[in-house]
């Protein structure tokens, strides 16, 4: 077995090559730390001590931290909109490394918080419903279907609340707008009335 | 009596419903009483289905206007036969505004009102009644054939 050393991110916890500058995952900067084999050491040592960094944690149950920077002399830059944490590493890989990230400022929890606006949503499934009723109706119901359609798409990609419902109203968005389409094919097609005229009369 | 819409940055869905449930009652239930005495028999015609008419399949909304008349003339049933989402609406309709009443104003608890579930409510039946006409006028024809 090759014995490669490798060096872990403060910030994230990612694996990165030995001699590499900066994080593969999170573009921090890369101090050196011990190879591999510590790692699994400690993991054995460690096995169930995991979200460390869950706030309030009775000082028995506290895990123990293995300070493996040289943190004194050279501290990592911040990510920027992040707080500045304590520069110890978990010596122990965990199916869940970005937990390492403070809970309350990262990036990636901002995003995933972005919550509410349902009214867009139940907009979105309303208009929806309007249109596939409304369908011989056909350039409100197209206005209502578009609506359906936009308003969902926008709940989707702002991840606001309601997401069953604006797939909801996309679907119902859709089918209005199909049933539009049929109507028109239908009306404007002589060779189908023709048909239709044989069989109903 | 005191409505809370804002409640801590955070708009109500259901009291924005409540509200619109308020301003409709009246006109609706007065459009009602009209239209189901008068005006079907004046006004009825223009609300006759023209995707039925050019493709010869019910759309999704066929039978509204009759079951609206038929529910406003005291006949449930004939209502729910012709279109059972109107008598789902007016039961939806009369069940949101009680329990809104109860809850914020009886109970005095802050607990909303999941408007979603009577949406889901509504396309479900939509879709079923349709699925069901469908399935009547294709027997039809397949025997007719």
């Amino acid at each position: 077995m090759s014995e490669e050393k490798k060096i872990y991110c403060t910030q994230c916890g990612s694996e990165n090559a030995a001699g590499s500058k900066f994080c593969v995952n999170c573009g921090s900067k890369l101090e050196e730390l011990p190879a591999q084999n510590d790692t699994a050491e400690a993991a054995q040592e460690m096995p169930e001590e995991k979200n460390v960094y869950a706030e309030g944690l009775p000082s028995e149950q506290e895990p123990v931290f293995e300070k493996v920077t040289n943190a004194e002399e050279i501290k990592p830059e911040p990510i920027q909109g992040q707080a500045q944490q304590e520069d110890i590493h978990i010596t122990y890989e965990t199916p869940a490394q970005t937990q390492y990230y403070d809970s309350s400022n990262s990036q990636a929890e901002t995003v995933s918080e972005k919550k509410g606006n349902m009214g867009i949503a139940i907009a979105s499934l309303v208009c929806g419903i309007l249109s596939i009723l409304c369908c011989c109706l056909t350039c409100f119901s197209v206005v209502l279907s578009i609506a359906a359609i936009v308003l969902g798409i926008i709940t989707l990609v702002n991840k606001y609340d309601g997401k069953g419902m604006a797939i909801a109203g996309i679907a119902t968005g859709g089918v209005g707008i199909l049933l539009v389409v049929i109507f028109l094919i239908a009306g404007t097609s002589s060779t189908y009335q023709d048909l239709l005229d044989e069989i109903m009369y | 009596m005191k409505l809370c819409i804002k409640e801590q940055e955070h708009y109500r869905t259901d009291a924005i419903f409540f509200l619109i449930g308020l301003v409709l009652f009246f006109p609706l239930f007065a459009f009602g009483l009209w239209f189901g005495h008068t005006g079907y028999n004046r006004i009825g015609q223009m609300f006759a289905c023209g995707f039925q008419r050019v493709t010869g399949f019910p759309c999704p909304g066929c039978g509204g206007t009759r079951a609206f008349y038929y529910l406003f003339r005291g006949e449930f049933f004939k209502s729910f036969l012709y279109h059972p989402a109107v008598l789902y609406g007016m039961g939806a309709y009369l069940e949101f505004m009680a329990l809104y009443l109860y809850r914020n104003y009886i109970r005095k608890t802050n607990r909303e009102i999941q408007i979603q579930y009577y949406l889901y409510g509504a396309l479900f039946v939509i879709v079923l009644q349709w699925v069901v006409k469908l399935a009547f006028i294709v027997a039809r024809l397949i025997h007719i054939l």
